[in-house]
């Protein structure tokens, strides 16, 4: 799936570390999300959502996924 | 992060009790004075007793230095509920377990035209392996 996580991590000046420890997981958690190799769960992708202060939407682009419109 | 501080420290606690308990059973293995023909039994179990020492002590100093550091509780915390990595926990089990059974299927195949004990044994072992499969999976279907 794809995510606009690099690009707002970077717009903030914020590193994969500090990210990674104010969502509550590991580096190579958000290493695999930037790089669109693991899809976060739906808890995870509202903490990323509500730290950039940004809807879910805004941050996790749906357009790929079946089934939804 | 609380319960989480009591979840380390009861570990902690374990591994202690554990280490204790495999000192105390290498000791024993030394002193008493078991048949020759226990002895590879009695070698296997000494080996895995030195394993858990080892393995304990690390776990014991890990646990020690998170408890009197926050930042490394808060570390340990997010290593263990990564969301990642119990994903990746879950598909190493699954994948695993049907390798395994497979394999092992292969084996008593082959096994059957060499040495009969060893096709039953590994037929137990095929079967226990299941049986647990089905156990765990009767119980997560109820708890989820």
């Amino acid at each position: 799936m794809k995510t606009k996580i690099k690009e707002l991590r970077k717009a903030n000046k914020i590193s994969q570390d500090e990210l990674a420890l104010a969502v509550g997981v590991t580096r190579q958690t958000i290493i695999s999300l930037e790089k669109e190799k693991y899809v976060a769960s739906l808890v995870l992708a509202y903490k990323i959502a509500k730290y950039f202060d940004l809807s879910i939407e805004d941050v996790f682009d749906f357009s790929d996924v079946e089934g939804i419109q | 992060m609380e319960e989480f501080k009591r979840i380390i420290q009861k570990r902690n606690l374990i591994l202690k009790g554990s280490i204790l308990v495999c000192i105390i059973l290498s000791i024993m293995f030394y002193v008493i004075p078991f048949e020759k023909t226990y002895e590879i039994g009695i070698s296997f179990q000494l080996g895995i007793c030195i394993g858990i020492l080892f393995l304990g002590l690390l776990g014991i100093y890990k646990y020690s230095k998170a408890l009197k550091d926050e930042q490394m509780l808060k570390k340990l915390y997010i290593e263990e509920h990564d969301e990642r990595k119990m994903m990746i926990k879950q598909k190493v089990g699954q994948s695993s377990l049907i390798t395994i059974v497979l394999s092992l299927a292969i084996i008593t195949c082959v096994s059957a035209y060499m040495n009969m004990l060893v096709t039953k044994t590994l037929i137990c072992v095929i079967y226990g392996i299941l049986f647990i499969t089905l156990i765990f999976k009767i119980y997560y279907s109820k708890k989820y």
